[in-house]
């Protein structure tokens, strides 16, 4: 990190209208190009790999839903696939079917999330409205499925902990949604406000996203092919029948157009694996018995969450606490690329950009232990409030 | 480079392989790994098991078919290693953050620093406490 840049030093957040989450970037400005920028995390940090070591492993299942509002789901099931690897359990295929199915609706209503806040980074808020009403379709099947909208507490170590009864039902609505994502489609590939503000912004070139290590569907549009659902499978992915219902999707600019064009593609996708998984669901029991305390092991579970690769391990000691979880979250690898890619951009685009990469500042600080604050820290009255108005 | 070439695994399981090399390969040993095709360096965590810090260093390996977790036991009372960044850019965070919560540190990183935590939070949060003999409760 340079201190030698010239320019206006600009601090875009902790608190900003640019994010609903606390993070901060120093942006160095000439004129109105950025010059460079420095990625300050942190700001939303729980404590949670050391809130694990504090509970047993059935607690942990939703501590680690908690992680994240939007991608819930995929953490409780690496975390549950994780402790089952401890435990060399298997669990039964109506289960993986089960989990694929609540991940793929998670990831389509991740998709249109991002899809909305992308109009709205834009100034688009029809768009936003259009989205997140698609989205709404998807939230509704989350909740006649588990009876939650974000936290949907299906994963149980061994399995799952409900059925889907009905599934066909749900066909009418993925099928909506495969049309409303051919609409979206169209808006950003022609569109000429669109294509304006995301065509040959904020590139992340195929060689930087290697060097950077980066997943997802960041690293699918610059034309990296990498799904962990296809390179590794796990849960339904296994079954070579939903495997060769879908493909990776990637793009090869690596602009924010192709960013946003992956995962509209990758809306159809999904809904193609859904309606697999729904009308394919091997019959049988939900879930196998798992114990409560571990044997000294470790493992690892690795999944595709809908911003990339996510990553947990676990050490066990014997007893029902685990000794140390260990999470890698994608968005926390995926930060490392805003340098490159806002450098050299003008700045009013940086919205633009940095909701692009799709980040989850939850997910990225998850970490570290949070305990009460020493006494050095200063105390903020209703006074010194009074005195700022005066 | 194979797998046989680096250890012999101590443990397997579905899609990832475990290997504990020593402290003073890891570079050559990363740095072959890259020339024969890894890309990129998925994750490094530490671990304190009251006598030694475990590093693992994650790599997926077999176009991304499998996870290769090397182990490296380095020492509690001073830990310090050699840094990746250089091999591996993306090792930048995980090395920063390792350093923040277990106080290893890896000599040539170019900006080890605080990064998680708040400034009054206390130190290496990860590091086990020195349990003394306590009698009675």
């Amino acid at each position: 990190m340079s201190r030698e840049v010239k320019g206006y030093t600009l601090p875009v957040g902790p608190q900003h209208p640019l994010y609903v989450e606390a993070e901060n970037l120093m942006v160095t400005v000439d004129g109105e190009t950025i010059t460079n920028v420095e990625v300050n995390i942190g700001y939303i940090h729980r404590g949670i790999e050391e809130l694990m070591q504090r509970r047993n492993y059935l607690q942990n299942i939703f501590l680690s839903e908690r992680i994240c509002g939007i991608c819930s789901g995929i953490h409780s099931v690496t975390y549950c696939q994780m402790v089952e690897n401890l435990l060399g359990i298997d669990i039964p295929d109506r289960a993986k079917f089960i989990r694929t199915i609540v991940l793929e609706l998670e990831r389509l209503h991740s998709h249109l999330l991002f899809l909305g806040i992308m109009g709205y980074e834009m100034g688009l808020d029809t768009l936003f409205m259009y989205a997140w009403k698609d989205r709404e379709h998807v939230m509704d099947m989350l909740e006649k499925i588990s009876g939650n909208r974000v936290n949907y507490a299906m994963p149980a170590i061994g399995g799952v902990r409900r059925d889907i009864k009905n599934p066909e039902s749900f066909i009418r609505k993925l099928e909506l949604l495969s049309k409303r994502s051919d609409y979206y489609l169209n808006l950003f590939k022609k569109d000429r406000v669109i294509r304006a503000r995301t065509r040959g912004v904020g590139v992340l070139t195929h060689k930087k996203a290697r060097e950077y290590g980066i997943v997802g569907p960041v690293a699918r549009a610059s034309g990296i092919v990498h799904d962990m659902r296809k390179n590794s499978p796990y849960a339904a992915y296994e079954f070579s029948g939903l495997q060769g219902r879908w493909r990776v999707v990637t793009e090869g600019y690596g602009d924010v157009q192709a960013r946003v064009l992956v995962k509209i593609r990758e809306l159809k996708e999904a809904v193609r694996i859904l309606k697999y998984a729904l009308l394919n669901m091997p019959k049988g029991q939900l879930k196998v018995a798992a114990p409560l305390a571990v044997k000294p092991a470790e493992a690892v579970s690795r999944t595709e969450a809908p911003r990339g690769e996510l990553i947990y391990y676990g050490i066990s000691n014997g007893s029902d606490t685990p000794e140390r979880i260990r999470i890698r979250t994608p968005s926390y690898t995926n930060i490392m690329c805003l340098k490159p890619i806002l450098e050299g951009q003008q700045l009013a685009d940086l919205p633009v950009i940095v909701g692009s990469i799709d980040p989850c500042f939850s997910c990225t600080d998850r970490v570290t232990l949070v305990e009460e604050r020493t006494g050095e820290q200063k105390t903020v009255d209703k006074n010194y409030f009074r005195r700022m108005r005066e | 480079m194979s797998l046989p070439e680096i250890g012999k695994p101590y443990k397997k399981q579905k899609g990832a392989v475990f290997v504990e090399i020593a402290e003073s390969e890891l570079p050559d040993i990363l740095e072959k790994l890259k020339q024969s095709g890894v890309t990129r360096i998925a994750d490094i965590s530490g671990y304190d098991n009251g006598n030694e810090i475990e590093l693992m260093y994650r790599l997926p390996y077999q176009d991304e078919a499998k996870l290769l977790n090397l182990k490296v036991r380095i020492s509690r009372k001073n830990p310090e290693i050699k840094s990746i960044v250089k091999i591996f850019p993306s090792a930048y965070l995980y090395e920063r953050e390792t350093f923040e919560l277990l106080g290893v540190k890896f000599h040539g990183h170019p900006h080890l620093e605080r990064l998680l935590l708040a400034g009054t939070s206390p130190k290496n949060p990860l590091k086990k406490k020195e349990v003394k003999n306590v009698k009675g409760g």
